[in-house]
């Protein structure tokens, strides 16, 4: 018993570095521009799929896919910010509240995304059989015995690796010092001479850029389908506001205690109740600190 | 140097600014005093490009920039020190500085211009590395104005500085920005302290209801007799 929770502990650690991965980008962009980006788990799916035809086409690992994966990412960010939200929150300037039409975007753009390629792919799952999703961890100690595919072990390094970078941008570069002022205080930073659109649309680039990072650590081992974006999107909020929105370090730990609570409760009750437990656990930080764990007022 | 045009501005569909004319010459410092509600803030948003103008036109040395971005303003030349400050508080005095200096035709100058500040007011030199937001309202009211300096503006405008100041910081505010005005800096100040404001003022403006209902040289409207009763209390 105990050694199955412990290994259940160490499964749920590996995914919930991957749920981290893909929720870093989400909560970059929401710190920046204030905007929940709903589409975050199709463009998580679209990269995937790119990471699949290069890898059927060409025979391009997605490892090494995500050089041309990612910057074609950033610009799509980018795009959905210059040319979606920005026309609206320019619309709207000079009234006293963001408006609600930026939710509405980004989620028909998610849905958009979503059956768009539900009607190129068809709703089958596909995989890539990688080295890397081949290719197992043993590890035996007595009658413990804990094995895993390289591939989640990679997913799980990936979300430090994301994270790290983003961190780094962010406060050590002279980019990062505009895109904190952006997210602490968007009309003092216009004051001052900081193109506050085109900061945002770099912030969407980059943070659609890191979901494509972690898209290619997922499709080494999990399946390739239009719907599982929508999976890991909602996931991907969830972890958000547990780990504190816009915190990057919360992003992480957020994924962690995720994928723990999930793994670890399904050895207690059916995985898809424990996945209910992840719900309980987000609903009782709403009540508790809404700011998240690690928050700080939803800034970078 | 600044010349507002029958400037009408406002929220969504109501309009708040009534068609200000309104005149900033070199190196003057130029006032707008008014009552609550008269529409001095909405004026400064809409000159900064913070809000849309409805109609009427503002140049800036001899060139439109109504209807510019306001980062684009800030670039011609104008600077603001928005109401309340507005430091960025999760970031060091030294970022903050670094800010206001962040354009590529700004940031040449920016190690200099830095010292230049902090000589100016040594108080945020021993302050550098401390989040702004932990600062005292003095101290944050020095930060934001050194962040206004940084990019060497030919315009500085304030909205409302001495909010939140003791007596004796609103004291050396003012003669803060008369030191700006002798450096050869234009200032268009808002402000709730009327009678100091009136009296450093080269020219002021009165604003009632979102229009123009006086103006004149300070000196002249601080011994005006309904403006007295108005704003003075006297």
């Amino acid at each position: 018993m105990l050694d199955s929770v412990l290994l259940a502990f160490i499964y749920g650690i590996l995914q919930g570095g991957a749920y981290g991965a893909i929720a870093l980008g989400l909560s970059v962009i929401f710190g920046v521009t204030r905007v929940t980006n709903f589409a975050h788990g199709a463009m998580l799916m679209l990269s995937t799929f790119l990471y699949y035809e290069l890898y059927t086409r060409f025979g391009i690992d997605p490892y090494l896919g995500l050089l041309i994966v990612t910057p074609i990412l950033y610009f799509l960010g980018m795009a959905t910010q210059k040319r979606l939200i920005t026309p609206l929150l320019k619309k709207e300037r000079g009234t006293t509240q963001d408006p609600a039409s930026l939710l509405l975007i980004t989620l028909g753009l998610g849905y958009a995304i979503n059956n768009l390629f539900m009607m190129i792919y068809g709703s089958d799952y596909k995989t890539i059989p990688t080295a890397a999703s081949k290719s197992y961890l043993t590890i035996e100690v007595g009658d413990f015995l804990f094995t895993t595919q390289w591939a989640r072990i990679i997913a799980f390094f990936a979300a430090f690796v994301i994270g790290i970078t983003l961190w780094f941008i962010i406060n050590k570069t002279e980019l990062g010092k505009r895109i904190r002022a952006v997210s602490q205080n968007r009309d003092a930073a216009a004051i001052c001479g900081v193109d506050v659109y085109k900061t945002y649309a770099i912030a969407f680039g980059l943070g659609i850029a890191a979901v494509a990072v972690a898209g290619a650590c997922l499709s080494e081992y999990y399946f390739v389908q239009p719907q599982v974006g929508t999976l890991f999107g909602t996931k991907s909020f969830l972890i958000v506001v547990l780990g504190g929105l816009g915190s990057i370090p919360g992003a992480i730990l957020g994924g962690l205690i995720f994928g723990v609570v999930e793994s670890v409760g399904a050895q207690f009750i059916t995985s898809s109740a424990s996945s209910m437990l992840t719900f309980i656990l987000f609903m009782i930080m709403l009540f508790l600190k809404p700011s998240g764990l690690l928050g700080k007022g939803g800034k970078v | 140097m600044l010349d507002v045009n029958e400037l009408h501005a406002g929220y969504g569909d109501i309009e708040i600014v009534h068609g200000i004319s309104l005149k900033v010459p070199d190196k003057q410092i130029v006032a707008i005093v008014g009552a609550n509600g008269a529409g001095k803030s909405t004026f400064i948003k809409a000159l900064m490009g913070m809000i849309p103008v409805k109609k009427g036109c503002i140049m800036f040395e001899e060139e439109a920039i109504t209807g510019l971005e306001t980062h684009e303003i800030s670039d011609h030349g104008i600077t603001l020190i928005p109401e309340g400050r507005q430091l960025f508080p999760n970031m060091t005095v030294e970022e903050n500085l670094d800010i206001g200096a962040c354009t590529p035709k700004t940031m040449k100058n920016r190690a200099a211009k830095k010292e230049e500040m902090f000589d100016l007011l040594p108080r945020l030199r021993e302050r550098a590395k401390q989040m702004a937001g932990t600062l005292s309202g003095g101290e944050q009211q020095m930060v934001a104005t050194a962040r206004a300096l940084m990019s060497s503006p030919k315009l500085l405008v304030m909205d409302e500085p001495s909010w939140g100041l003791a007596p004796i910081l609103v004291a050396e505010l003012f003669q803060t920005i008369e030191t700006v005005r002798n450096e050869g800096t234009a200032v268009l100040i808002v402000e709730q302290n009327v009678a100091k404001t009136l009296s450093i003022a080269d020219w002021a403006y009165v604003f009632e209801n979102g229009c123009v209902t006086m103006e004149g040289a300070g000196s002249e409207l601080l011994c005006d007799e309904g403006l007295k009763k108005a704003f003075l209390g006297i």
